[in-house]
């Protein structure tokens, strides 16, 4: 059994017992000296509970360190494996597309029905390739090598090319496309890559558009172009207006329409490498606005495109 | 009119084995006559034993034993080698650059689009061989 106890001296939780079964008394000095021991004893625990805290938060940060030292290793080898896996998966390809478009080259006179079927095997060449180009773009995005290879051109030019090549998926989704462009709408940028971005946000109206007509507007300034594609279609709900810019990102349901979830990912890396902003107001239900800002001559041309563009598939 | 000079050869310096015979396959339909090395050391052994210098190179970067650069390196310290033009062939989407890099007088994309390979070809076999 304990023995009965009394308090002696307190201090920030520390209290010095004696137990009541011992006679002898205690003086005021000896207590006043037990005080500073109950003071030293209560500042030693404090200073090794302090102590003790410091360390278990120096060693969460070390294995939070760790984490995302791990998590960034990982993220690296994928976009590496990647880059790998698009340049290996386009060999095959290479072969593949050029025996196909080699027979169609051959056959397009003597029989057409051949020929037909052979032009569907090559655009599914040329789909794929496409697919294995925006698995290549993520990865140089993500190591941040999105080269620009800027020329002066007309965008106006340029928008009804791109139009003109969407007009029949257009005419199937019944999503014409009705532009609304200025005469001339000059400036410096990648052709290649704003061209990339066209096709993405306009096939996107077409695609997401529920069969209505699509506006595409385009405006100069001195300074600045503005586009701005309009459709009526399904529109985006609030809560993933601000998530579809990113990586693998999709707000429409995946069961309804296909895709990587690439597209608007590197469309906005595009966007911002010259300089721009995109930016997208809509509605559920009521459609859908993409408006792209860029400046007209915020990119100097590269010197030698010209000559090494020449031959570029 | 095509100049008969090189004799509308080509020679593609191309590892794999079916992207090489594809590209040989339709210049050969477009009365081309390829000539065909494994790696960047064949290239030269070819070039040195040919009689004649082919209208052009289609070079691909990544081979085993000599790779495109260091074949281009080699091709232009030669100076009975050097003026043969090279176009670069790499399904690397920085094959703009590294046609730049090496000094070539174009780049081809892989997957190589049949179109653009034979107006490239018949441009530089139609110069003065």
């Amino acid at each position: 059994m304990t023995p009965p106890e009394q308090a002696l001296a307190r201090s920030q939780g520390i209290t010095l017992r004696k137990s009541t079964t011992h006679r002898w008394p205690f003086t005021a000095n000896d207590l006043s000296f037990l005080e500073a021991v109950a003071n030293v004893i209560a500042a030693a625990i404090a200073r090794a509970r302090i102590e003790e805290q410091l360390r278990l938060a120096e060693r969460r940060t070390v294995e939070e360190r760790g984490r995302s030292e791990q998590a960034e290793a990982a993220l690296r080898e994928r976009d590496e494996f990647i880059s790998v896996a698009a340049h290996e998966l386009r060999t095959p390809l290479t072969a593949l597309q050029l025996k196909l478009q080699g027979l169609e080259h051959g056959l397009a006179a003597a029989d057409p029905r051949r020929f037909q079927r052979l032009e569907g095997a090559v655009r599914q060449t040329e789909r794929l390739s496409r697919l294995i180009d925006r698995l290549l773009d993520v990865s140089r995005i993500a190591q941040g090598r999105l080269d620009l290879w800027p020329e002066e051109f007309d965008l106006a030019i340029l928008i009804r090319e791109v139009a003109d090549d969407l007009r029949e998926p257009a005419a199937q989704a019944r999503a014409p496309l009705e532009l609304h462009l200025p005469e001339k709408a000059e400036g410096s940028w990648d052709r290649l890559r704003i061209e990339q971005v066209l096709v993405n946000v306009l096939s996107n109206a077409v695609k997401y558009g529920a069969g209505k007509p699509v506006s595409v507007k385009l405006e100069v300034e001195q300074e600045r172009v503005r586009l701005a594609v309009h459709d009526q279609g399904i529109g985006i709900p609030a809560e993933d207006v601000s998530r579809i810019f990113g990586r693998f990102q999709r707000a429409a349901s995946i069961r309804n329409y296909g895709g990587l979830g690439l597209g608007l990912y590197i469309t906005r890396h595009i966007v911002e490498a010259h300089r721009g902003t995109i930016a997208v107001a809509s509605s559920v239900g009521e459609g859908s606005t993409f408006s792209i800002d860029l400046p007209r001559f915020g990119l100097a041309p590269a010197a030698n495109r010209n000559r090494i563009r020449g031959a570029r598939a | 009119m095509i100049d008969p000079g090189c004799e509308k050869t080509v020679l593609i310096v191309e590892d794999d084995v079916d992207t090489s015979d594809a590209i040989a396959e339709v210049l050969e339909d477009g009365n081309y006559r390829p000539l065909r090395a494994p790696n960047g050391a064949a290239a030269l052994d070819e070039l040195r034993a040919a009689e004649r210098a082919p209208c052009m190179i289609l070079l691909d970067m990544m081979m085993p034993v000599m790779d495109g650069r260091e074949f281009r390196a080699q091709q232009r310290e030669d100076p009975s080698l050097r003026e043969i033009p090279v176009v670069v062939l790499s399904a690397h989407a920085d094959a703009a650059s590294y046609a730049a890099q090496m000094d070539a007088e174009g780049y081809l994309r892989k997957p190589i689009d049949l179109r653009a390979l034979l107006e490239t070809v018949e441009r530089f076999c139609a110069r003065d061989g």
